[in-house]
């Protein structure tokens, strides 16, 4: 939480109560989609909704020649959605310059030095600067570099703070080197790594249905849960990311992120405050806890597939192996399902089944928790057939709410039991729209709280967990991924994980 | 209004005993219609809405649409008639639905219209009370001139979490100004108390705290020795009280023991004891209204001034001054303020707004000094 607030008697009571120093964004990469597409479109949003500081200003940083005028122009088109008149791109607009660039090149961060100097002083406000990664991670290493040459990881008087896409690396000893780097010229402190996810509204209600209610905490153990299951499903395919995702896959894309994510938030233990290392804290524990997986169990917890040609909302699509920029003997996961055990008090015995992919019937991202039975049945066997255990589904996306499913007598005198879902839909309490997740990570950045950005253990640690199953996938030289057809949920080998507990998935 | 000087209320007219019996009606009719699926409202809060006049009435029943789609709640619109001298309490039901574009859910809101004759004020909490829903927050919006007490509205004063207020914009007498302040804060002892007044200028406050973001302006702050106001009119403007009290109070200027108000002016001590002061200035703007700029300054001879002035089309205008050096100008639009959109923000509210309650009792003692 930003002291700044608390210095300012004037803030006060005021509904703003989180409020950015006048500062700097600079954006390297910021010719490119990830800059078009979010980063510019929330930095809009912000400032028409009066959330941005007075003297901000955005530098964008990229190789291309091109003047302030023409940067300007070129972004008009990302924020256009969101105007609600000529004035308010006129004064955004002000705000924004270009610097033509390098990236690698040392001698061009003094230049950028000298820039952001000039723009700092014309404006009379602090060198807080907040450097925005939207580059190829390959790039990271020599940015970073080049901004500690350029004393520019420690700006004076003001803060320095730098964010980064995931991913962090593509194993543990990629993500480890890739921090080494970084802790060479940031502090801790100052970096942000960014998982979008997390700036979800739905995501941080997680947090606050769990912690500021106090009739869920009791039955959220072993005690009562049976098991869990966390859905991050896409209808997507690869989208002209072919070459990227091959070397990527599901699991290092989307599992060693948002899903682990999910996976911490569901099963940590109440912070002792909300403040970013407290909450934190507790996430790495949760993933400390994680039983490893052992390359030996890798084929019996682990299930990955490729999505096959199918069909979807009565399109036909090509199957995985058949789309661009991906080779056709790849062995690329697009599908992956995992049973973790978490090894603490909490959740011994308790199996938390994740499944993630891509081409699958619908978009959706949802956490159930399923209740054990009732420890008698006593309606007859005809409703021992007819209950089902209660479950507690939190949907992150795209409708976002929280329902409980329980079971009820159907009226009449057959004594007849029919489960019924009450639902909670997140838009049918608060008519209006949450912010997007960048909006609320680009504030939060600017204000100086990380308790929605990923920290260096949590990152480790998350690696840590999959490298046994990315190095047995790697000795393995299997060829020839289970496929799933498009708009299905998943090869039957993922059935097949699940049910050797006696359960199934969830059916979305 | 119709002959007899009675209000046709909107919705289906129902015996106020069978109010609640109707609605569950209503919604088990749409359980019927949702077959398989169990219908299930949210409810978050119960909106209590009194009103004097008929012209109020119409305005608070224009609001209800905007209000019920942001918060799904019960509202209970009561028309307190005085032209209707005696009789029972009408109640008309309407509920209504609107679609959410975010979730694709529908939202829907209770609304239970009263009709209340003037013998029967006394009755309205044993009308009002039955129809509460449990647990949830009960609102009150009172935009009238006249005080809400616990003597005029025995039962009903004691059921309210929170009151909305509406404080009128300009005021005929510092006694009447005085007379509002007391209200609020006499209210504040027994429940929260919001007024949409306060939130009208909360831009102003969001303008006038962002100058002082900057280390280097926050340290001006101890060197504020002048606030002045400049509006159109020479009236009592409650915006440039209500803003006034909030800066003495957040600067912890004090009052001298005994002191008058003289040509506008009111003198205050800082913390260091140096004499402060406010002085309201009147100069006509034009398309402009009311108050429109504030200005803070020091008095040492390398004099900072802060400026927050309303420009035409909508902007705000913030300025930081040395001697006769511009340091920094920007400007930002005015949000949009229609009351609607306000007194819905007023509804996502419950916890007490300290900062009013302290700078409306700074407005108090204000005009102890310049009352008569």
């Amino acid at each position: 939480m930003s002291e700044l607030l608390f210095q300012n008697p004037l803030r006060e009571g005021l509904r703003l109560t989180r409020w950015p120093q006048p500062s700097t964004i600079i954006i390297f990469g910021a010719t490119g989609d990830l800059t078009h597409r979010k980063l510019v479109p929330a930095l809009f949003r912000l400032f028409v909704n009066g959330l941005l500081p007075v003297n901000f200003s955005i530098l964008g940083f990229a190789r291309r020649e091109k003047t302030d005028s023409q940067f300007r122009d070129e972004l008009l088109s990302a924020v256009q959605k969101d105007m609600r008149s000529q004035s308010d791109w006129d004064r955004f607009a002000a705000s924004l310059s270009y610097f033509q660039g390098d990236f690698t090149q040392s001698t061009e961060y003094q230049n950028l030095r000298r820039r952001l100097e000039e723009l700092e002083g014309e404006q009379g406000k602090p060198s807080n600067r907040l450097f925005y990664l939207a580059t190829p991670p390959s790039q990271y290493e020599s940015i970073i570099d080049n901004l500690g040459a350029a004393g520019m990881a420690n700006s004076g008087p003001g803060w320095a703070r730098i964010i980064i896409e995931k991913p962090y690396g593509r194993d543990l000893e990629s993500a480890r080197s890739l921090n080494k780097v970084i802790s060479r010229v940031f502090r801790e402190e100052q970096v942000y790594r960014i998982d979008h996810y997390l700036g979800k509204e739905t995501v941080q209600n997680i947090l606050v249905f769990r912690f500021a209610n106090s009739i869920f905490e009791p039955i959220w153990n072993r005690r009562y849960v049976e098991h869990v299951q966390i859905t991050v499903a896409e209808t997507i395919g690869l989208e002209g990311r072919g070459k990227f995702f091959e070397e990527t896959g599901t699991l290092r894309d989307v599992v060693q992120n948002h899903v682990l994510q999910l996976l911490t938030l569901v099963a940590m233990e109440p912070p002792s405050s909300f403040d970013a290392n407290a909450v934190r804290d507790e996430k790495v524990k949760v993933l400390r806890a994680v039983q490893p997986i052992t390359e030996a169990e890798v084929s019996r917890y682990v299930v990955r597939g490729q999505y096959a040609a199918g069909s979807l909302l009565g399109e036909k699509k090509i199957g995985y192996l058949q789309e661009e920029g991906v080779d056709p003997n790849s062995a690329t996961e697009s599908f992956v399902a995992v049973r973790l055990l978490l090894n603490n008090w909490r959740w011994a015995g308790v199996p938390f089944y994740l499944r993630t992919g891509k081409k699958l019937p619908k978009k959706v991202t949802e956490i159930a928790i399923f209740f054990k039975s009732a420890p008698l049945q006593i309606f007859g066997p005809e409703a021992v057939e007819e209950a089902k255990p209660n479950v507690l589904a939190l949907s992150i996306q795209p409708d976002e709410g929280i329902s409980l499913s329980f079971d009820s007598k159907v009226p009449g005198p057959n004594g007849r039991i029919r489960p019924v879902t009450m639902d909670f839909r997140y838009g049918t309490s608060f008519g209006e729209a949450p912010p997007e997740a960048y909006e609320r990570l680009l504030l939060d950045a600017m204000i100086g709280d990380a308790t929605l950005f990923t920290r260096i253990d949590e990152n480790e640690k998350a690696w840590q967990i999959l490298t046994p199953i990315l190095q047995q996938w790697e000795e393995s030289k299997i060829r020839t991924l289970p496929q799933y057809p498009v708009g299905t949920w998943g090869p039957k080998e993922a059935d097949t994980l699940i049910k050797q507990e006696g359960l199934k998935w969830r059916r979305l | 209004m119709n002959a007899e000087g009675s209000t046709q209320l909107p919705g289906q007219p129902v015996n106020l005993p069978d109010v609640e019996a109707e609605l569950t009606a209503f919604w088990q009719g749409e359980a019927i219609k949702s077959k398989d699926e169990a219908i299930t409202r949210t409810t978050t809060l119960n909106l209590i809405i009194i009103v004097e006049d008929e012209n109020l009435f119409q305005r608070a029943n224009q609001a209800v649409p905007q209000l019920a789609f942001h918060h799904p709640c019960r509202i209970i619109l009561a028309l307190l008639n005085p032209h209707i001298k005696s009789g029972k309490v009408e109640a008309a039901l309407s509920v209504f639905c609107q679609l959410s574009l975010l979730s694709g859910k529908q939202i829907c809101c209770e609304q239970i219209n009263l009709q209340v004759p003037a013998s029967a004020r006394q009755d309205l909490a044993g009308a009002i009370l039955p129809l509460l829903l449990p647990s949830l927050p009960v609102y009150l919006w009172w935009p009238n001139w006249s005080y809400f007490t616990a003597k005029e509205f025995p039962g009903l004063y004691q059921a309210i979490d929170r009151i909305i207020l509406d404080i009128p914009a300009t005021f005929s007498s510092t006694k009447a100004l005085a007379g509002f302040a007391d209200q609020a804060i006499r209210l504040s002892s027994d429940m929260r108390v919001s007024d949409m007044g306060w939130a009208r200028i909360t831009y102003w406050r969001e303008a006038i705290a962002q100058l002082f973001d900057s280390p280097n302006n926050r340290a001006s702050l101890q060197q504020l020795r002048k606030i002045t106001t400049l509006q159109t009119k020479k009236n009592i403007s409650s915006a440039a009280f209500l803003l006034s009290g909030w800066l003495v109070s957040s600067l912890d200027w004090k009052l001298p023991k005994q002191w008058k108000a003289s040509n506008g002016e009111f003198r205050f001590r800082s913390p260091n004891g140096e004499e402060t002061g406010w002085r309201i200035a009147t100069k006509p703007e034009k398309n402009l209204d009311g108050l429109y700029a504030i200005e803070l300054a020091s008095d040492e001879k390398d004099q900072i001034r802060f400026m927050a002035s309303l420009r035409q089309g909508g902007l705000l205008e913030i300025e930081t001054w040395r001697s006769q050096t511009l340091l920094h100008k920007s400007a930002h639009s005015v949000p949009r303020q229609d009351d609607d959109r306000l007194l819905c923000n007023e509804l996502d509210l419950l916890q007490t707004d300290e900062v009013y309650l302290q700078a409306i009792k700074a407005v108090k003692a204000l005009l102890k000094g310049s009352l008569p």
